[in-house]
């Protein structure tokens, strides 16, 4: 073979092999400030209601997502403790419905005298399947005995995702 | 004829240049998951001792590689409502899934369960990169530690720990 056309040969060999090696894509998406969907929690029903909500459409097998929220809650009573709990979860919609990102929603107490919180999730998962469920949400749920509400206080934390689509 | 195969070796040396400049090779992302119900104890006793909350194998290490860590730590409480506890948690790069030493992954740090309080979660988060002793196989641990004389339940199914690591 005439050396010329063998470097043609071994170039496009070479530029084959880099193109099968093509690097992953990493996006990310950030609720901005001031993006709290409620203003407070219902302490007598202590059901979850979606505090953050972010689209990350269009999400694919195998992409990873690394997930972190805060948010802070304050008691609007000074006379009575409340629980609050928070989680992340993935639906099709900002809703408390889909599939947990993590554990279940763990929470600590608002002692009276504590007044205010920051529940902070985090999460690392790898999507499988559902993949039409491409919303992330951080919702929070409050309860009490006495039942009122807690405040959610307004650009005071943040959902963000880093949405990694590695190497195919 | 002579022209055309000019023409070839340019393109070739072209294509061979774009590879050469191109990614050699890609990174690899990795999910590790200890999943629901992965606590490891369902007390924590209140000796000012290290105990292991979760576990993950992350296998085989090599330097560079990154490792971000996420810890949502369960959910830790009084069984009595009647004691202060002070929690400290810790992650660990360790060799197995009971070691409570090996290389620190961040600093331990603690926080006060006073009786008005009752419970809490320990949130810990990391990102390090791998400086040296990659020999065997790795396990990344949630570390506990109470001093309070009294044991803390651990809540089953309330809290997970999860890893990636990133191979550039």
């Amino acid at each position: 073979m005439n050396t010329m056309l063998r470097n043609f040969v071994l170039g496009a060999a070479f530029a084959a092999a880099a193109g099968s090696a093509s690097a992953a894509t990493m996006t990310v998406y950030e609720t901005p400030a001031g993006s709290e969907l409620i203003t407070s929690l219902n302490a007598t029903t202590g059901t979850f209601q979606v505090v953050y909500s972010l689209n990350i459409c269009p999400l694919s097998a195998g992409d990873i997502l690394v997930v972190t929220a805060q948010s802070q809650i304050q008691n609007s009573s000074t006379t009575h403790g409340i629980y609050i709990a928070a989680q992340l979860r993935r639906d099709s919609t900002a809703s408390t419905a889909g599939n947990a990102l993590a554990s279940l929603g763990n929470g600590t107490n608002i002692a009276p005298h504590d007044y205010r919180l920051v529940s902070p999730k985090v999460s690392i998962s790898t999507i499988t399947d559902d993949t039409d469920l491409c919303v992330i949400n951080y919702i929070a749920r409050a309860a009490s005995d006495q039942g009122g509400t807690a405040d959610v206080v307004n650009s005071r934390g943040r959902l963000q995702v880093l949405k990694i689509t590695p190497t195919p | 004829m002579k022209t055309t195969m000019r023409c070839a070796a340019l393109a070739g040396l072209a294509l061979a240049g774009l590879a050469l400049a191109g990614p050699a090779s890609a990174s690899t992302f990795t999910v590790y998951d200890s999943n629901n119900s992965g606590e490891l104890i369902t007390t924590l006793p209140g000796d000012n001792n290290w105990y292991v909350l979760y576990s993950v194998d992350i296998g085989t290490i090599n330097v560079g590689d990154i490792i971000v860590v996420f810890a949502d730590g369960g959910q830790l409480q009084d069984p009595t409502n009647t004691t202060d506890h002070y929690l400290t948690s810790h992650l660990m790069r360790a060799t197995s899934a009971s070691g409570t030493t090996g290389t620190e992954i961040d600093d331990a740090n603690a926080m006060n369960i006073t009786q008005e309080v009752y419970r809490q979660v320990p949130i810990k988060p990391a990102i390090t990169t791998i400086q040296s002793g990659t020999t065997g196989r790795h396990f990344v641990n949630l570390l506990v530690q109470s001093a309070s004389g009294n044991d803390l339940n651990v809540n089953s199914d309330y809290g997970r720990l999860q890893v990636l690591k990133i191979t550039p």
